[in-house]
This record gives C-alpha cells, sequence and structure tokens, in this order.
C-alpha cells in the first residue's frame, strides 16, 4: 500500500504592534505573550526534534510583519523587560502562595518555565528568532514561507489589481531580505481568494497555495479527487484544499481537543484575579485588566475553579496526538485504495501555546508519532508536487477561511468605513507616483512617498476589519487604520505642496519602522504594468 | 502651605512638586531613550513623547479631511458572499433640481434556458433608491438568480428621464457553496466508488 501524506502548515502573524511613542504599549505584549507561549516554544520543540533525529517536514508562514516585529531592537528589549516583569511577580507569587500546596506547586512551575524561556530567547537564540527559525530551514525539516506585506485581505483590496501585486511583491520581497530566499509559495491572508488571484501569484514566482477546502470543493470543475489531491489552475499555479474537518479536531472551540477540562484555561490569568498590590511588577492599577501569562487554572467553571495540573495537562496532550495521528491515519487509509491522499491541516500558529498552551506539546507528539508510521508521512507542498505528475486542472472558488466562508467578518457594518478611505489613499498615491516618478526627485521626497506608501500597506492588514468586527480591540484596531490614514494625507498634503517636514517625517519613519527596502519606483513599475494591461 | 518631599537619604533636601517635575523634566530632556531609525537618511532621534506629539498632532488635523472632500465621483461595489454585496458611494456637489436617485445594481448570469445559444448571458437589474449624496449600503440579492458579475450605477431621475451619474468596475460574485461538495462525499462516494481518479493532465 502507498503512503498518505500529511501536508502541516502553522501561520504565524501579529498585526504591527510596535510603539516607541509610548513607554510600554499594552498590545506590544501580544507580540510578548506569543514569542513566550508559542514562538519560543515552537523553537524548543524543532531543538528537541532535531536533537533526536525525528523525520518529519513542517511549513511555517511567518508574516512580514511578525518579522519585523522579531527583529526589531526596542521589541527585543521591552521583551526581556517583560521577562524582568514574569520573574518579579511570579518571586512574589512564589511567596503569597506558599501556604497552599496546589498554588505553590504551580506557582514553581511557573518559576521554572519563565527562567527557561528567558535562558532560551537570550542565551540559545540571543533575541534572534528568526535565526533560530531559519536553522531549521536549512536542516530541511521545516519549510519556511510568508503571507502579504501586512497581511492585506486580498479579495477586498482587489479594487485595483497593482493594490494585491504591491502587498504580494512587499511581503516576499521581506521574506527575501530576512531569509535570503524567495519562498516557492505564499500563505494568503485568512486563506481569502478570488478568482484571478493566482495570475497575481504566478507573476510574483509562486508555484502553490492552499486554499480553504470549499474553495477547492466548488471548483469548476468540481474536483474528482476532492481536495485529498492538489488541482491546478489554468495558468499552473497548484492549489491545495485545506480538510476543514481535520482542522476542526484542533481548531473547534467546543469540540476541539484544546477544550479538554485538563488543558489550561486561557482566560483565567492572575492579573485579572487578584488584587492591584500583588501585581505591582506589571504596575497594576485598579481596574486595569493585565494578562500577566501566569494563568493558575484548569478549563473549569468559575465558581468551581480546579488547580491546573501541567503533567496531566501533558499526558492528555500525548492522548489528542495519539488520537489525531490514528485518525489521519484512518483517512489516509480510506483513502489509499488508488492513489497518493494528501491530508492538508493549516492553523494559525499562534493557536499552539497561546491560545492553547498544550498545543505545542500536543504537536510533538503528533510530528513524533507521525515519523515512526510507516504509513503516514509528513511532507510539504513541493514535497507532495515531486511525487506527482497529474493534477486536474480547475477554476478555484472563491473563499476564505472566515466565519460562513466568504468575506463577511471583514466587510460588514462595523468596519465597512474603511475601504473607500483604503481605496481612495491608493488612488492618490497611484496618481502622485504615476505623475512624479519619471522626475528627478530629491532624497526627502522619495523618503516621503516612500513613508506615505508604508502608511498605506499598514492600514489594508486585515486585522483592523478582523477586530473591529470581534469587537475585542475595537478601539485598538480603529485608531490604528485612522492613524495611518492620517499620516498618509499628510504626507500626501507634504508631497502635493511641495512643503515636506523632515522632522516630522523622520518621526514617522520611526513610527512605522517597516519595509526598509521599500520604493516607490517598485510601486511605480507596477502601476506601470496595468495601465499597459488597461 | 506648599507641601514638600524630602529624602529619605538627605532629610535637608526638600522639593516641592513643581520642582520634582522640574528635575524630572531635565532628566528626561537629558537622558530619555532616543530613538532613531534607519529609514531616516539624516540622524535624527526623538524620544517617546516628542514622537507621540507628532503622531497626535497629524492624527488631529489629518484623519480622514482631505479624503472625505476629495473622494468624489466615486462608485463601489463589493462582493460580500454569493447573496449580498457592498456598495458605496459619493456623488460629489449636491445638484439642485434632482428628483430622486437609485442605485441599479446589474447582475448578469449564465443563461438558465441553454437552448439560447445567441446570448452568452442575461441581464437583471435592481433598483434601489437612494437619498444620500455619499453613503453606503449591502444589498441582498434576490435568490431567483445567481448572479455571477455585479455592477452598479447610481442613476439621477429628472422628469422621468434617467441620467448615469456613476458606474462601478463590475466584480465577480462567488458562488453559492454546494452542499453536496463535501469532503465526506468524496471519501465514500466519489474516490472510492470511482477511482479513475485524476483524469487530466497538468
Amino acid at each position: 500500500m502507498e503512503k498518505g501524506f500529511l501536508h502541516l502548515v502553522l501561520h504565524a502573524h501579529l498585526p504591527y504592534v510596535r510603539h516607541p511613542e509610548y513607554d510600554s504599549f499594552l498590545e506590544e505584549h501580544w507580540l510578548f505573550e506569543a514569542i513566550s507561549e508559542c514562538y519560543v516554544p515552537l523553537l524548543q520543540m524543532l531543538d528537541r526534534l532535531q536533537q533526536d533525529d525525528v523525520q518529519y517536514r513542517l511549513t511555517l508562514s511567518l508574516s512580514p510583519t511578525l518579522m519585523t516585529l522579531l527583529q526589531d531592537d526596542l521589541l527585543q528589549q521591552r521583551y526581556v523587560r517583560y521577562l524582568d516583569q514574569q520573574q518579579q511577580l511570579i518571586n512574589h507569587e512564589l511567596d503569597r502562595t506558599r501556604q497552599d500546596e496546589q498554588y505553590a506547586a504551580i506557582a514553581a512551575y511557573y518559576h521554572e518555565l519563565i527562567g527557561r524561556t528567558r535562558q532560551a530567547y537570550q542565551d540559545s537564540y540571543q533575541g534572534n528568532l528568526l535565526k533560530a527559525f531559519a536553522r531549521h530551514e536549512q536542516l530541511g525539516k521545516l519549510k519556511l514561507i510568508t503571507t502579504a506585506a501586512t497581511h492585506g485581505f486580498l479579495p477586498l483590496l482587489n479594487r485595483s489589481e497593482a493594490a494585491v501585486e504591491w502587498q504580494v511583491a512587499t511581503g516576499l520581497d521581506t521574506f527575501e531580505q530576512s531569509f535570503g530566499f524567495t519562498p516557492d509559495t505564499i500563505w494568503l491572508p485568512e486563506c481569502a481568494y478570488y478568482q484571478g488571484l493566482e495570475n497575481v501569484l504566478k507573476k510574483a514566482g509562486v508555484d502553490y497555495f492552499m486554499l480553504d477546502g470549499h474553495g477547492v470543493l466548488n471548483a469548476s470543475p468540481q474536483p474528482i479527487s476532492g481536495i485529498h489531491a492538489p488541482v491546478c489552475c489554468e495558468n499552473g499555479l497548484v492549489v491545495f484544499g485545506r480538510d476543514a474537518q481535520v482542522c476542526e479536531y484542533v481548531w473547534n472551540a467546543q469540540t476541539g481537543y484544546p477544550g479538554d477540562p485538563a488543558y489550561r484555561e486561557f482566560y483565567s490569568d492572575i492579573g485579572q484575579e487578584l488584587e492591584p498590590q500583588h501585581l505591582q511588577a506589571f504596575n497594576a492599577q485598579s481596574g486595569d485588566c493585565i494578562n500577566t501569562g501566569i494563568k493558575y487554572h484548569s478549563i473549569s467553571q468559575p465558581q468551581n475553579r480546579k488547580v491546573y495540573v501541567p503533567h496531566a495537562a501533558t499526558e492528555k496532550a500525548h492522548q489528542h496526538a495519539a488520537d489525531f495521528v490514528e485518525r489521519i491515519q484512518l483517512k489516509v487509509r480510506q483513502l489509499n485504495q488508488n492513489s497518493k491522499p494528501v491530508v492538508n491541516a493549516a492553523f494559525d500558529a499562534e493557536l499552539f501555546g497561546h491560545w492553547w498552551f498544550e498545543g505545542p506539546q500536543w504537536l510533538e507528539q503528533v510530528i513524533r508519532l507521525s515519523s515512526t508510521r510507516p504509513e503516514l508521512e509528513m511532507i510539504s507542498g513541493d514535497d507532495y508536487l515531486q511525487t506527482t505528475a497529474h493534477m486536474q486542472t480547475v477554476q478555484p472558488a472563491a473563499s476564505s477561511w472566515g466565519h460562513l466562508g466568504f468575506n463577511q467578518y471583514w466587510l460588514n457594518d462595523n468596519n465597512d468605513w474603511i475601504y473607500p478611505q483604503i481605496y481612495q489613499a491608493f488612488d492618490h498615491i497611484a496618481e502622485l507616483v504615476q505623475g512624479v516618478a519619471e522626475l528627478s526627485l530629491t532624497s526627502l521626497q522619495q523618503r516621503a512617498l516612500n513613508q506615505a506608501l508604508r502608511s498605506l500597506l499598514l492600514m489594508q492588514s486585515s486585522d483592523w476589519p478582523f477586530l473591529m468586527t470581534a469587537g475585542t480591540a475595537t478601539e485598538f484596531a480603529e485608531k490604528n487604520v485612522t492613524d495611518q490614514l492620517a499620516r498618509f494625507n499628510y504626507l500626501y498634503d507634504n508631497l502635493r505642496k511641495n512643503r515636506v517636514n523632515e522632522r516630522f517625517l523622520s518621526a514617522l519613519e520611526i513610527m512605522d519602522d517597516i519595509f526598509p527596502q521599500l520604493d516607490y519606483k517598485a510601486f511605480y513599475r507596477i502601476l506601470l504594468e496595468y495601465q499597459c494591461k488597461d | 502651605m506648599i507641601k514638600t518631599f524630602r529624602s529619605l537619604q538627605n532629610k535637608d533636601c526638600a522639593f516641592t512638586a513643581e520642582e520634582l517635575q522640574h528635575v524630572s523634566r531635565q532628566v528626561n530632556a537629558a537622558y530619555q531613550p532616543r530613538f532613531s531609525s534607519i529609514l531616516s537618511a539624516t540622524a535624527v532621534t526623538f524620544s517617546s513623547a516628542e514622537l507621540l506629539t507628532i503622531s497626535q498632532e497629524i492624527s488631529c488635523h489629518n484623519k480622514m479631511a482631505t479624503l472625505a472632500e476629495t473622494f468624489q465621483n466615486n462608485l463601489s461595489l463589493l462582493p460580500i458572499d454569493p447573496r449580498h454585496v457592498h456598495a458605496f458611494w459619493n456623488i460629489g456637489q449636491a445638484r439642485n433640481e434632482v428628483q430622486s436617485l437609485a442605485l441599479h445594481i446589474q447582475l448578469q448570469r449564465d443563461l438558465e434556458d441553454e437552448s439560447d445559444l445567441t446570448e452568452k448571458v442575461r441581464h437583471d437589474v435592481m433598483e434601489i433608491n437612494i437619498n444620500d449624496m455619499n453613503s453606503n449600503m449591502t444589498i441582498e440579492l434576490p435568490d431567483s438568480f445567481s448572479a455571477k458579475i455585479c455592477a452598479a450605477q447610481i442613476v439621477e431621475i429628472h422628469n422621468d428621464e434617467k441620467q448615469v451619474l456613476l458606474t462601478s468596475s463590475p466584480v465577480q460574485m462567488p458562488i453559492d457553496l454546494d452542499d453536496s461538495a463535501t469532503d465526506a462525499l468524496w471519501v465514500d462516494a466519489v474516490f472510492i466508488s470511482n477511482p479513475s481518479g485524476i483524469n487530466r493532465a497538468h
């Protein structure tokens, strides 16, 4: 019997949450929590797998905004300050809980965990997580890929295909600058696809991409092999279909593994449970809602909180990993009667460790178990394509992995106001660049144009409309859009009046310190191509 | 009486709150971390407070005013799902003699009657009365057809005469989910019972 394949993709992304204009900034903690709970544990997992010579293949998408955040000196310093705060807090907790055996044990667990995380971050990885990921890429086990520049929701930027191409090209360029090569695939932000996107991707050098399952299952004609064999667009780009059923084992909030009562409760943080006098390490004031990353309870009813037991959770994660591998194996056995079925599973990387604390342990065990099953092999998309010469040609269907499968989450009453603004900004900068690109601009004018393009990209992020719909950080998301609009308008106005204020421009370059190689001339070349097409 | 603060280390030193703030500002001005960027051609540095001031100044005056004033004569359509599109428009200056305005959504779909080979597509138009020169709305498409392509127009109606003011670019609509196209179906019915498998060359 031939093997079946597991194509596992993790997509790591955070919006651009860097704010040097504040001494500390709440949303920067999203990055710090993700480093401690997800990115460092994933690297530690990769290190252990390498040490034990486990054979596997895992694809990890790192978004350009996340790459920028992880490489940023200021945020690296602030992350160490965050670790200092955690350390100070847990020292206090060791003292506070010493009379209670259960809580003292879990406090001791965190004391050790924070120490190990610090040691890994500062000593093993020397603050440079991208370099650590690159090492595993070079070893051939990890496949690194990326996504659009600021994770723009491409079907809703498609009013101008040049805007889509600018997102894609800037994303791939940023990756290339960090890792020294251009990936052969790209993660589509929110798995969102519109008919024709494959042409932009092909032009950018992409060979294949993944869609949510229904984007493939509803393709025209309907693929005879469903989502368990890649299909081919007319232009030759290959599409893998994400297996929603398999992903539900992990992703579903009600029935997925992460909801097991043995696991740590995400929402039970001592930053929200203790009085401010116990949270001085985080400068807590009365009424503050702080996430310290220290969580003492397993998933349980608020009126009957149970203390988290790490070793029991680890045991459960291993059981769930075995169950998952068993299900995958069963599935490929069913499918494996005449072909080489591939199960495509893709998740947000931050699920592993951040939302689901035990996720990295589960993942490690899935990888270890898969490596021992002769009928199952973990692969990347390009590995699979090397094994197969024939694919059905189809036209994939518009789709996303969001609620209801299309664009609703990113376009509704909560966020529709942003799109006219984004389109208008694009039209303005496109017109301006086309008007001046052939002229000899001063260095200051060139910088202002480039910075306006950075603001345009930053306002296009899918995170802002997502957060507005989710209602979780609405004010923050709205402020990000309006601030970037303001910065864009300011620069645009400066350029139109030929009065660029260098002091203000420099301040904006410091605050939005992303895409250092961005060049308006590259944007101009894209505009010209689409102008010629029209 | 003005409250003063004394140092624990030297009780002879007393400061008013104002004096403490003055010292704090002086220390900050001289020693606060300064931020620079490789994006800047010159070695310009700023403190956090200076960056915040500039950010606030720009945000206060430039939020959306410039765009709102100039983004006129525009009608855009965005697909939401197979049954909904979102339209936003800005007609520009108020028109004195307008009797009424309408948004026309033009739907194009494949012919249901395939016997009519002379026409590739059939057009249907939804007419929605609108009142605002600058607004947006989500439009639910009729159940009766499945549009492949949508386009919109703003039409001015004056003395029973219609004049097109704005036309949007056409947008491709997502297709309805085919409930039968599930993975489970394929596993049980298509793949196993129809093992012809992959049928077209790459």
